[in-house]
């Protein structure tokens, strides 16, 4: 689901509210990107949150 | 003349009786022309001879009736809604993607392709079934399976679909957590044909997971060569343990339900298309709030392409390009979403635009995916 992705929290007034998702490059220049809000439910975020368990990827805090 | 004849009976003693009713009125009951018995309370009737108009029935009596309303609980089994732009034009299959409502593919050990089949009679109706090939000879399972949000604990229910194969172990399989239950397989002979499969799901089951795949009886691989193939339409699950005919939902009602699980706000394709209606709250940042059309399974991710200038706000007489958005908060009913980025011609805070596509590249999407 994930393959080549970096991941990156999305912060509003020092909150986490979300993470970004960036996909790699596709062929035209463009990328895939997902804006994954954090609830369980959401399969996006339950994937992250088990990638992340198993220590297959990190999410960079947000600036 | 024709005459009456009333004969006894040389073995019974019983008496039989014709009794006048209690009228008034000189009454003529005719007898049938034929020979046979006439009707009393505990004869049967001819089914042969039910025919013509009947009377105002009352069902007000009547017992094990099916279950009424919709009946099937796999969304867009006939594959016409198609938010995710699936045509006729094979693309490479990705396991656990979507490439039309609802159908998540299936792919293990192959490479395959799917698409839009060509319209074609299937059982009486016409349809534009999905097609998967697969791209390589091995060990391994092609198709599709869907995952059904309520799991109809402790019921007994019938899958059904029409399919197009020219391999074996084309077939529906039934998962609920625990237990896989199989339909009859396809000949694997090129036609197509109806599989269907009866299974109960337990009290306490976790899911319910329904494949319609080149796949083995316990969701397991089996041999396809390359170019194997299954054709798919008219998937159906209802309540009960008989498969009915498929039910057809109008454009909109089908829509409506995929639109649960995804919604596309801007499409792919030329044009501008629009967004929603933009605040600045600084120059290079804007935000605004997009209402789903339906109630969304859950906080949905917000899906996009980013490109260079792919978006544009219009404020102030002027237009500010952007790349990127991220989500703030969400919920199963909208999303409030921003600029993330890239913008910059000196907007001022305070002044509201409009958002919209730029790019034949560019789309959003929110997706609450099982």
């Amino acid at each position: 689901m994930f393959t080549g992705c970096t991941f990156k929290y999305n912060a509003f007034f020092g909150e986490n509210v979300s993470i970004n998702v960036t996909y790699p490059l596709n062929e035209n220049g463009s990328r895939d990107m997902l804006s994954v809000p954090l609830a369980t439910d959401n399969i996006h975020y339950a994937e992250i949150l088990k990638q992340v368990a198993d220590g297959d990827i990190t999410i960079a805090e947000a600036d | 003349m024709a005459k009456v004849k009333i004969t006894g009976h040389a073995s019974g003693s019983g008496v039989l009786t014709i009794t006048a009713p209690n009228t008034s009125t000189n009454r003529t009951v005719t007898l049938p022309d034929s020979t046979g018995t006439l009707l009393d309370t505990t004869s049967g009737l001819d089914a042969t001879k039910l025919s013509g108009n009947l009377p105002a029935l009352s069902g007000a009596s009547l017992t094990n009736i099916p279950p009424q309303g919709r009946k099937n609980i796999i969304i867009n089994g006939d594959f016409r809604t198609n938010q995710y732009g699936l045509t006729a034009s094979t693309v490479a299959v990705t396991n656990g993607a979507f490439n039309i409502d609802r159908a998540k593919n299936y792919l293990v050990g192959l490479s395959g392709t799917v698409a839009l089949g060509d319209a074609e009679a299937v059982n009486g109706t016409y349809e534009t079934p999905l097609k998967y090939t697969a791209g390589s000879t091995a060990s391994g399972r092609i198709g599709l399976y869907q995952t059904v949000e309520d799991y109809h604990l402790g019921e007994t229910l019938t899958a059904s679909a029409w399919v197009k194969s020219d391999n074996a172990n084309a077939r529906i399989v039934a998962y609920d957590g625990s237990t896989t239950t199989s339909s009859n397989t396809h000949t694997g002979g090129g036609g197509w044909e109806l599989l269907k499969v009866t299974f109960s799901q337990r009290t306490n089951a976790s899911q319910l997971y329904i494949w319609t795949a080149i796949i083995s009886a316990t969701v397991g691989s089996v041999s396809v060569a390359s170019g194997d193939y299954i054709f798919i339409t008219k998937f159906q699950c209802e309540r009960g343990s008989v498969a009915t005919e498929f039910e057809r939902l109008t454009n909109a009602e089908q829509l409506s339900l995929c639109q649960r699980y995804y919604y596309l706000h801007a499409t792919k394709e030329g044009g501008a298309h629009p967004i929603g209606s933009a605040a600045f709250q600084s120059t290079n940042f804007a935000d605004f709030n997009l209402h789903f059309p339906t109630t969304m399974r859950t906080k949905p991710t917000l899906q996009y392409v980013s490109g260079t200038d792919y978006y544009t706000v219009y404020a102030n007489d002027q237009l500010d390009h952007f790349s990127d958005f991220a989500t703030r908060n969400t919920s199963p009913n909208a999303a409030q979403i921003y600029t993330n980025g890239g913008m910059g011609t000196g907007i001022a805070a305070g002044h509201a635009g409009v958002c919209y596509t730029r790019n034949v590249n560019a789309f959003m999407a929110f997706t609450a995916e099982l």
